[in-house]
């Protein structure tokens, strides 16, 4: 008998006019872990909520959902609350408690768990997730990776039987997103708990997940073997979904253009090794790359600077200096708390160092007023709503406009919003955008007064892969019109396919500067899945896919 | 902080610093409250609590010195005349009154900074959820609140402070105005997140029972009744001695003797002992592990 079958589900919200999950039907066995991917708003969460009776929205709701051969409605709340467990986006507002073992324990108290079990329960829980040193920390001392793993513990004390996850790795960098999604594998694979993840960056997941499902507008758009999955996308080039798809396989199906059985498709860098050492070699198109430009002009220069938040505690900047010259894409890389985000802080003159100068065209930044400043360079925070004191786009525009004197704000705001794609957005409630439009929104507030210089701070933080291809695709245009952009990033794969130039900062200081390809493919960690599989093989090294459509001369099939 | 205050039922810290509080007020007598306030300062720093100290002692300072210097301009009770302020006598007794009242004010807040550093959440929440459950819960939820809302403030500053929408310039009016929009902006944000919170406590089962269980249970050892024997006689001792105007120091109509009396310096030890309860604790402590090496 099924785990869960959900058999031709629709729900509307009650205020909107289409439905957002439309004839659903999926049944899960005990064991399975299931991702659900799509694009934003396509229901996957509005989805994971009817699964959890507790969150389950208002609208109107047809079809079954039957829950161990029982309608889910039937459910006692208190079994519900225990069994399914429910893990969510933000690491930080799920907590409520204020230090780690009281925040572990909340959903026990709840469940008027007795004392002595809780203590086993714990102890043993604790022990499982390596959290005993943090036990009596205060939860806002965490990092996002501790929090949510903080928060995926809380839940499995309640012993779920089924773990409903919901982006929970979208605000945590790379590697704290690795180590969580191994956690997962972990709890499935040795507990046998039943997974269902909503996820965006599905790299990991290919080879984690038994099965996945694609949705878009509420409906199933391909589900079934991870591997059979891909290659059906890549088989209808389905533009939906095309970004989604790991660049390891993508890159195989160029390659490759003879058909294939499904398994043979490669998902991990193990895997596409051993597809590459079967091929001929394959020459190499040598492109002539246009000789640099002499000299350019310094636009941004930092001059060993240092920082430390505390008087006690250890310097985040220590003797660092950088120059950003004009036309730059520049990508900051490096680890969490390496101080990319206070390096870009320090540069936009939000925080001033505690020694050394940053000067902005051979001045210092000090004596910039604020309005000159704003007209030279513009800052985009991590998150976009910190751009808004109004409540639309459009307000929030004209309000710019008033305070910084700029003549005909009305066609500015016209062209520029066109430009952007957010002309449809602009009396919409900046609450109620999605993830990608806040985020494009807030570069329109930013380019308002055209500054010359762009300091971007984790633009691609929590976004689908389609907005992140539409957002980086605005950066690069904006790039080739001129602007000189800085950008701190942990997404290795969007610094190689569009930043010219990276620095890579280590402890304070910048370790490596050169272009992205001398960075990066020095690196063992630190560097794209394409360029795992191609190093120290019979082909030529890459560093991304298109450098690798482009430099490669494909065999044609034999 | 590692000390012995947190081996302790905290119904004893509770009972300790209600102790401590009602002997301090009890005891008027610049010499009591001048030792209250050294060993408050010592138990705080033995606690750990040095940075707070140290930061809010010049306050704390400032505001015993209005109070010495606010009494005798409005208060001209008393014998002793010094010199007239605007035709206004100013007595000594007044004065003294003053500082009186000052050192007992700058006694009672060293008293709830230490408070506030050994009562910490969980054992807040132990002692209000057998009166008040919910009232527990929800204030837990507030305290975690306002530095939430603080750094929150912050970042919206920092980033429109560089967008030349600051409150520190302009008049007084449109600064006022861009202020009430940062409230807004943070309200907004704020509740927005906190519907996410609501969900997540949701979700783990929150107000179903109406009695929720507690992880953390003390338990009252045979010592911690001694204790609390202990802290009940020596108070009960010096209420009942400063009723018999024993440790107080007569001030109106005509100032007293400040010197004590025999009996007084008798009700002198009692009240040291008392305050000192947790310094006494920590150094047995220590003096074991001493002598157990």
């Amino acid at each position: 008998m099924a785990f869960i079958e959900i058999d031709n589900v629709s729900f509307q919200y009650s205020d909107a006019s289409n439905r957002a999950i439309n004839q659903f039907s999926l049944t899960i066995e005990e064991g399975e872990f299931i991702v659900l991917a799509g694009p934003s708003g396509c229901g996957k969460t509005t989805l994971l909520k009817l699964l959890k009776k507790e969150l389950t929205p208002v609208g109107i709701l047809s079809g079954r959902i039957r829950y161990n051969d029982r309608p889910l409605e039937w459910l006692e709340e208190a079994t519900s609350s225990q069994e399914i467990g429910y893990v969510f986006q933000n690491p930080e507002n799920q907590i409520v408690m204020e230090d780690v073992l009281s925040e572990l324990v909340f959903g026990m108290e709840n469940m008027r768990v007795k004392p002595e079990e809780m203590r086993q329960r714990v102890a043993e829980m604790v022990h499982f997730f390596g959290l005993a040193h943090l036990l009596h920390c205060e939860t806002h001392s965490l990092s996002g990776g501790q929090k949510q793993l903080l928060n995926l513990a809380s839940v499995l004390l309640l012993k779920p039987k089924l773990l409903l996850l919901d982006e929970p790795t979208s605000q945590l960098d790379p590697v704290q997103a690795k180590e969580f999604l191994q956690f997962l594998k972990r709890l499935n694979e040795e507990f046998g708990l039943t997974i269902v993840l909503v996820e965006h960056r599905l790299e990991e997941l290919y080879s984690l997940a038994d099965r996945m499902v694609f949705l878009d507008e509420g409906s199933t758009q391909y589900t079934g073997n991870p591997k059979w999955v891909i290659q059906q996308i890549w088989k209808k080039r389905d533009d939906r979904f095309l970004a989604y798809l790991p660049s390891i396989s993508q890159l195989f199906f160029y390659v490759q253009s003879k058909e294939v059985h499904f398994s043979e498709v490669p998902i991990t860098v193990k895997e596409s090794h051993k597809w590459l050492n079967q091929l001929p070699e394959i020459d190499v198109i040598r492109h002539v790359s246009p000789v640099a430009n002499s000299k350019k002009e310094i636009i941004l220069r930092c001059k060993q600077i240092h920082y430390k938040y505390r008087k006690e505690g250890p310097y985040v900047l220590k003797n660092l200096s950088l120059e950003v010259n004009e036309g730059d894409f520049l990508a900051v890389v490096g680890g969490n708390g390496s101080g990319k985000s206070t390096l870009l802080k320090c540069c936009a003159n939000i925080i001033k160092p505690l020694k050394g100068t940053v000067f902005l065209k051979n001045n210092k930044i000090k004596t910039y007023k604020n309005e000159t400043l704003e007209r030279e360079m513009g800052y985009l925070p991590q998150n976009p709503l910190l751009c808004f004191m109004a409540e639309t786009l459009e307000e929030e525009l004209m309000n710019l406009a008033q305070r910084l004197n700029i003549n005909d704000p009305r066609v500015r705001i016209e062209a520029l919003t066109k430009q952007l794609g957010v002309h449809s957005i602009l009396q919409k409630h900046i609450h109620d955008c999605s993830g990608g439009e806040q985020q494009k929104a807030a570069l329109a507030t930013i380019l308002f007064t055209n500054p010359r210089l762009l300091l971007v701070d984790e633009p691609t933080k929590g976004m689908d892969p389609v907005s992140k291809q539409q957002f980086a695709g605005l950066l690069k245009e904006l790039h080739e019109m001129g602007k000189t952009i800085m950008m701190v990033t942990h997404d290795i794969e969007f610094a190689a396919n569009y930043a010219t130039r990276c620095v890579m900062i280590f402890d304070g200081m910048i370790t490596v500067d050169g272009s992205v390809g001398q960075v990066l493919k020095g690196n063992y960690f630190y560097t794209t899945a394409v360029n795992r599989v191609t190093r120290g093989s019979k082909v030529a090294e890459v560093l991304t896919l298109e450098e690798a459509c482009t430099s490669w001369r494909i065999p044609v099939p034999f | 902080m590692n000390s012995t205050v947190h081996d302790q039922h905290p119904l004893i810290n509770l009972l300790y610093y209600g102790c401590v509080g009602i002997s301090v007020m009890v005891f008027l007598h610049p010499i009591f409250l001048t030792t209250a306030i050294i060993l408050l300062v010592l138990t705080n720093l033995l606690h750990g609590n040095k940075e707070k100290v140290k930061k809010l002692s010049p306050a704390f300072i400032f505001m015993g010195f209005i109070v010495i210097v606010l009494n005798p301009l409005f208060v001209h009770r008393g014998v002793h005349i010094l010199f007239y302020f605007r035709n206004n006598p100013i007595t000594l007794e007044a004065i003294i009154y003053g500082v009186v009242m000052a050192l007992m004010l700058v006694c009672i807040l060293v008293l709830f900074l230490s408070f506030n550093a050994v009562i910490n959440g969980r054992k807040f929440m132990f002692l209000f959820s057998k009166i008040w459950p919910q009232l527990g819960l929800l204030l837990m939820l507030t305290i975690r609140f306002v530095p939430l809302l603080l750094r929150r403030w912050r970042e919206i500053y920092e980033v429109q402070r560089v967008r030349n929408y600051s409150m520190s310039q302009g008049s007084v009016k449109s600064r006022a105005k861009i202020g009430m929009l940062y409230m807004q902006k943070l309200l907004t944000w704020s509740l927005e997140e906190a519907l996410q919170s609501a969900e997540s406590m949701k979700a783990r089962g929150y107000g179903l029972a109406k009695n929720r269980t507690s992880y953390q249970v003390f338990m009252m050892s045979a010592k911690d009744w001694g204790k609390v024997i202990s802290l009940l006689v020596l108070t009960g001792i010096g209420i009942v001695g400063a009723k018999q105007e024993h440790g107080v120091l007569t001030i109106y109509p005509e100032l007293g003797r400040v010197m004590l009396t025999y009996a007084d310096w008798l009700y002198y030890g009692i009240f040291v002992i008392l305050v000192s309860l947790p310094l006494i604790l920590e150094g047995g402590e220590q003096l074991r592990w001493r002598l157990s090496k």
